[in-house]
């Protein structure tokens, strides 16, 4: 009997909505307010949104430092979508600039407003020049023809456009750029921790956690860094450094995103190379393998010759597994063999494959051929949840931990789900 | 209870054969309504005398709670009349409008005890707003006006489309083409060769007639305004024909290939 997975994964193109992209990108820039030009209960996917990312910080025993901005909705009404929303819209703003006097008002655009055509662009032109406070539209409308990135970078530009002007550079400064978490999550901190080895400043995390006032400081910084990730995010702040660079001279580095220790050591000499610093990268370099190793002499004793199996169902794009193969290595487990599973078409699987084998010399299984050796691991490292509620599984995230801490707490997730008395279950890290 | 809709191209003389059939309706002693499913609220005109200013939308935008004699309206010979409104032009989706309008209607209750419902639908079946009096079951029976112009026969073929969809899993049948004449060449042939091909009728055509635009400047139609006059007995005859029509039809619209040769073949 082949492996079966718990859940079924479609490869189809996505749909999400603009809207709370272009909520996520302002989201907690001080002395903004963002208005959904929507009905009512669009609003709840932006703060479904919210919870969700708060149960990620508590989950890293973190506490979020910085409140949202108002999120408005012009709650429109079937009425509205007959005879057009404007006037409910005018209606939104002029009390979002009564009520919370902000120094910008965002608005998102949803389904509705598309379908029906309201003229937003006129509206808002009216009430800034009416009040004298900018107000920053975006051409999306829902999931209409746009997705939640179009939302996010259509508004990051806007703001670049409207609110970023030259100005003098601020000696040994670095600007982040994108979102991962917020500058309480996982890949700000490891990020902010390295460059401060190297001696630099982070005056920054653009968009979405600086204050409108502190927009200026976007030009002012030195470097900038793309917290970046994977497909369409990576994409377009990519783009964001290249507009800073060609406008305001800002060097960045996007070319890693340092999951693993390779990537990790290559990631931290780009970003000696990019200050000038390339023998003080060496140095920092020393002490990030002395972080790694005196963990990996704890983890050692529990982890070696452990019978370990890899199941692999995700795109290339989306995982790499040249990372987790290092991480394998580096524990000293015994992969006794990598299994495919059936969830890709012709093509994905036969890329992946080939970089699996460039990768690995461990016997490459599909899904029909695997169970015996899923049943004989004493582990599984999976991108699929399985059904198999024998094996003890360590599901491989989607947007895996970057840098030391991050392989340092994959490594704990596996050494620890060793040490259980349990055998089943998954462990998510 | 007999339900009708009138569909054809922007223009074609829909609000002026429907107010003159509802109007010869009622002369034969029917119960009428006639309900304008277009925002320029004007199908109604001849039969108020006026352009209906309380439409169901207008109502419904202004009221939460709506009565019935706040949108039914009293013309010509007791003729129930009903405007559905909508947006202003440029704003807003008419289509949805309709679509609220009808529902509204249908939920007061008003309209059970007429023999006869009339709906004039704007243009060309546009979105499915405007599909809405065929789709959800208001009207059975379709008539499309039209004249032996090419793009009016364009209007109406698509219209026939739109009649096939939903008459495949409904009661929707097509009754036939009205021809409003327009005075081009061999107009009443290729009007009853169309029908043919779209496999349904020509059940009338109306010439063209002086009387009628005298009747629309005076805000009457023709059969209150010359009751006598020549025009008023085609109406008269038309609505005869429709209240007997059997031959109601699933169309077999053409492609506008075979429509663009078949207007070439008649000249125009």
């Amino acid at each position: 009997m082949a492996i079966k997975t718990r859940r079924f994964y479609s490869a189809r193109k996505s749909c999400s909505c603009s809207m709370p992209g272009v909520w996520r990108a302002v989201a907690y820039m001080d002395g903004a307010v963002v208005v959904f030009h929507s009905p009512r209960a669009c609003a709840h996917v932006a703060r479904t949104m919210d919870i969700n990312s708060q149960y990620r910080t508590l989950s890293e025993n973190e506490r979020e430092q910085w409140g949202s901005v108002p999120l408005l909705s012009s709650q429109m009404q079937e009425k509205d979508a007959i005879f057009g929303g404007v006037a409910r819209l005018e209606k939104c703003l002029r009390f979002a600039i009564e009520t919370y006097k902000p120094k910008c008002l965002m608005i998102a655009n949803s389904c509705v407003a598309g379908v029906i055509g309201d003229d937003v662009e006129s509206v808002a032109r009216e009430v800034e020049e009416k009040y004298d406070v900018p107000i920053l539209t975006v051409e999306c409308c829902g999931f209409l023809g746009a997705e939640y990135y179009d939302g996010y970078f259509e508004i990051t530009q806007k703001l670049l456009e409207r609110f970023v002007k030259p100005c003098a550079k601020q000696k040994d400064s670095v600007l982040l750029l994108g979102d991962n978490g917020g500058p309480w999550g996982h890949y700000a901190k490891e990020v902010t921790r390295i460059l401060q080895e190297f001696g630099v400043e982070v005056i920054g995390q653009f968009p979405g956690y600086m204050a409108m006032d502190e927009l200026e400081k976007v030009a002012a910084a030195e470097y900038a860094v793309v917290l970046g990730g994977r497909g369409q995010t990576h994409i377009g702040l990519r783009k964001v450094a290249e507009q800073l660079q060609e406008k305001y001279g800002t060097h960045y580095l996007a070319d890693i995103y340092p999951v693993g220790w390779q990537e990790t050591q290559d990631w931290v000499i780009s970003i000696g190379r990019m200050l000038g610093r390339e023998a003080l990268a060496q140095q920092v370099l020393k002490l990030e393998q002395q972080r790694l190793n005196e963990q990996l002499q704890h983890f050692l004793p529990v982890t070696e010759g452990k019978k370990t199996v890899l199941c692999i169902g995700r795109i290339l794009r989306y995982f790499h597994p040249g990372n987790i193969l290092q991480t394998i290595r580096l524990l000293r487990l015994n992969l006794t063999g990598i299994i495919l599973l059936d969830s890709y078409d012709g093509d994905e699987r036969e890329a992946m494959l080939q970089v699996v084998q460039e990768n690995s010399d461990v016997p490459v299984h599909t899904t029909a051929e695997g169970e015996e050796l899923v049943a004989q691991a004493d582990i599984v490292l999976t991108t699929h949840e399985l059904q198999n509620k024998e094996a003890r599984q360590i599901f491989l995230p989607m947007l895996p931990q970057v840098a030391v801490a991050g392989e340092v707490k994959m490594m704990q997730g596996i050494y620890q789900s060793l040490c259980s008395r349990l055998k089943g279950g998954v462990r998510y890290v | 209870m007999k339900k009708i809709a009138i569909y054809g191209k922007g223009g074609i003389g829909k609000s002026t054969t429907t107010s003159n059939l509802s109007a010869a309706f009622s002369e034969e002693g029917l119960k009428v309504c006639q309900i304008g499913c277009d925002p320029k609220n004007d199908s109604t005109r001849l039969l108020l005398g006026r352009i209906c200013s309380q439409t169901v939308l207008d109502m419904v935008r202004d009221n939460d709670e709506v009565a019935a004699e706040d949108i039914v309206h009293t013309g010509y010979n007791g003729i129930k009349c009903v405007e559905a409104g909508g947006p202003e032009p440029g704003v807003g989706c008419a289509g949805r409008g309709i679509i609220v309008a009808l529902e509204k209607l249908r939920s007061l209750e008003v309209l059970t005890d007429e023999d006869l419902i009339m709906y004039d639908v704007l243009g060309d079946v546009v979105c499915g707003g405007f599909a809405v009096p065929i789709r959800e079951g208001y009207a059975t029976d379709i008539y499309i006006v039209s004249s032996g112009e090419l793009m009016s026969l364009y209007a109406a073929n698509n219209i026939a489309k739109g009649v096939k969809r939903f008459a495949m899993r409904g009661g929707v049948r097509l009754g036939g083409i009205i021809g409003n004449g327009r005075n081009t060449p061999n107009e009443q042939q290729l009007l009853q060769e169309f029908a043919k091909r779209l496999h349904t009728q020509l059940i009338a055509f109306i010439p063209r007639d002086v009387i009628v635009n005298k009747a629309e400047n005076n805000r009457q139609t023709v059969l209150q305004y010359a009751p006598e006059s020549t025009q008023a007995g085609v109406y008269r005859k038309l609505a005869h024909d429709i209240w007997h029509n059997e031959n109601m039809a699933i169309p077999t619209p053409m492609s506008f290939e075979e429509l663009e040769k078949l207007v070439a073949e008649y000249g125009n």
